[in-house]
């Protein structure tokens, strides 16, 4: 995941250690594109708690709900929004914090869109965008989102798949359908955003903390090669499940189960739910069928590509 | 279950590309009854399954995966309890361009899950690239009514590739 981190009011010292935790938490699947503040929206900012642009750019910061990490001299109590850190504390210290405030954000549901990942990310967190059929334009090329069919429309194959490469970045313009929507292609929606998911995999921010279920499958035929993302819709239609218990029960990366997530989150099939018991009434709840005894399952999965 | 002899079905209405499918996945031609329509060609059909189709795929111990799949007509409906006994799961084909497509789906679910009531299902719908007005939207309405959730997913039934990955999302729903 990338992310913006700027900092104000460091002495060259501070800047350096700030430059390793950087590096370091790449360990964590974080890469903070780190500048020196500039006024504009960012992810985490760090400051020197007792520099005055420091202090002036916190303020800013903390009006618009960034976290901010503040490097003193002093001990200081943290308060909402901020941390406060002794200045000569180790680099890995420092990482902690960071990656503590970065998580804290995610969790209470940070605005998409300051992470980048545009496309996909306002389609699947932008209540005007959500579940409804959208026209969507990026240049000169326009395709058909339509969420109630579980399809996506356009002219041409090229045009579809110029959308999925493109769909994590910004410049996407959203519209209601204008007049009758027709194309020559016509495929499965969640393929679609699955597709374009994990190409923005790097960009995409972690998907906010919650249990996640569906209700129905996403339709995963033209993606034949995505066994992954099989197994995640299989898991959340059993039961609701955090983005950490799916990583863990699938043996999927965090990074392609937040992908698969935000794809099934776009396409309006997934639900957050209160906990982690299923939400679905008895009749209607997941029954797992019966699996054939001998290791003869193993074989069958393994010939068709399941292991 | 005779664990020697596990079976894989697929069922559907007539046209669905259940033979088609059969062929993709097997390693060997399907064995068909095929007989010429007694009404004539149905697009680009001009043949029916009129008793069952049959394959195998080996494993990779050379135990065979026996590939049955049942005629759509529905006087042959007395030989579903037959083929589906013991069967690792089924999966129900379905024509994406039939307008009683979501009438179909309920009809076979319903059909199958009577025989066999916690059998693994995997609903495929073939035919839909060209089609632009096609919806799951109707498909997952029917399934809901049917009872707990059931993969669908449209694919080429010519393409090896989506055949196997139709069956592959059967499988995963046998997992544990």
């Amino acid at each position: 995941m990338r992310i913006e981190l700027r900092h104000a009011g460091l002495n060259e010292q501070s800047e350096q250690r700030l430059k390793l935790a950087c590096n370091l938490m790449e360990a964590h699947q974080v890469r903070p594109s780190m500048h020196p503040w500039d006024g504009t929206r960012c992810d985490l900012l760090v400051v020197h708690a007792e520099d005055a642009y420091g202090q002036r750019a916190m303020e800013v910061a903390l009006r618009r709900g960034t976290p901010v990490l503040a490097l003193t001299s002093r001990d200081m109590p943290g308060t909402d929004g901020v941390t406060f850190l002794a200045e000569d504390s180790p680099v890995l210290k420092i990482v902690q914090e960071l990656m503590v405030l970065l998580k804290a954000q995610k969790g209470n549901g940070a605005d998409a869109h300051a992470f980048g990942a545009w496309g996909l990310c306002r389609l699947a967190m932008d209540a005007s965008l959500q579940g409804r059929d959208l026209q969507a334009t990026l240049g000169h090329s326009t395709i058909y989102l339509l969420p109630s069919a579980g399809r996506v429309l356009a002219p041409g194959r090229s045009e579809l798949l110029m959308a999925s490469d493109n769909l994590g970045k910004s410049g996407w313009f959203f519209s209601p359908p204008e007049g009758r929507v027709v194309g020559a292609m016509s495929l499965s929606l969640e393929s679609f955003y699955i597709r374009a998911a994990l190409k923005a995999q790097a960009e995409l921010p972690g998907f906010p903390d919650g249990h996640y279920q569906l209700e129905d499958w996403p339709d995963l035929g033209g993606a034949s090669e995505l066994v992954q993302a099989l197994r995640v819709a299989q898991l959340l239609i059993q039961q609701p499940l955090t983005p950490e218990e799916l990583t863990t029960r699938s043996h999927v990366g965090l990074g392609e189960v937040c992908a698969c997530l935000w794809a099934y989150q776009a396409a309006g099939l997934l639900h957050k739910t209160d906990g982690g018991a299923s939400q679905a009434p008895p009749e209607k709840a997941y029954r797992a069928p019966a699996k054939p005894a001998g290791g003869l399952f193993e074989k069958i999965a393994a010939r068709f590509g399941l292991r | 279950m005779d664990i020697d002899a596990v079976k894989l079905v697929l069922a559907g209405p007539v046209g669905a590309g259940k033979t088609t499918a059969i062929r993709s996945i097997a390693d060997s031609e399907p064995i068909s009854t095929e007989m010429p329509l007694v009404d004539g060609p149905m697009g680009d059909k001009t043949t029916t399954t009129v008793a069952f189709d049959f394959a195998t795929v080996m494993l990779d111990d050379d135990t065979p995966l026996l590939v049955y799949g049942l005629p759509g007509q529905e006087h042959f409906d007395f030989m579903r309890n037959i083929v589906i006994d013991g069967a690792l799961g089924v999966a129900i084909l379905l024509d994406g361009q039939d307008p009683e497509i979501a009438a179909q789906c309920e009809h076979w679910l319903r059909a199958i899950r009577n025989i066999a009531p916690d059998i693994a299902l995997v609903i495929g719908i073939t035919k839909t690239d060209g089609v632009s007005d096609f919806s799951m939207g109707a498909i997952r309405a029917a399934i809901r009514r049917c009872g707990p959730p059931v993969p669908a997913f449209t694919f080429d039934a010519r393409s090896r590739d989506e055949s196997m990955h139709l069956v592959r999302a059967m499988l995963v729903s046998i997992q544990p």
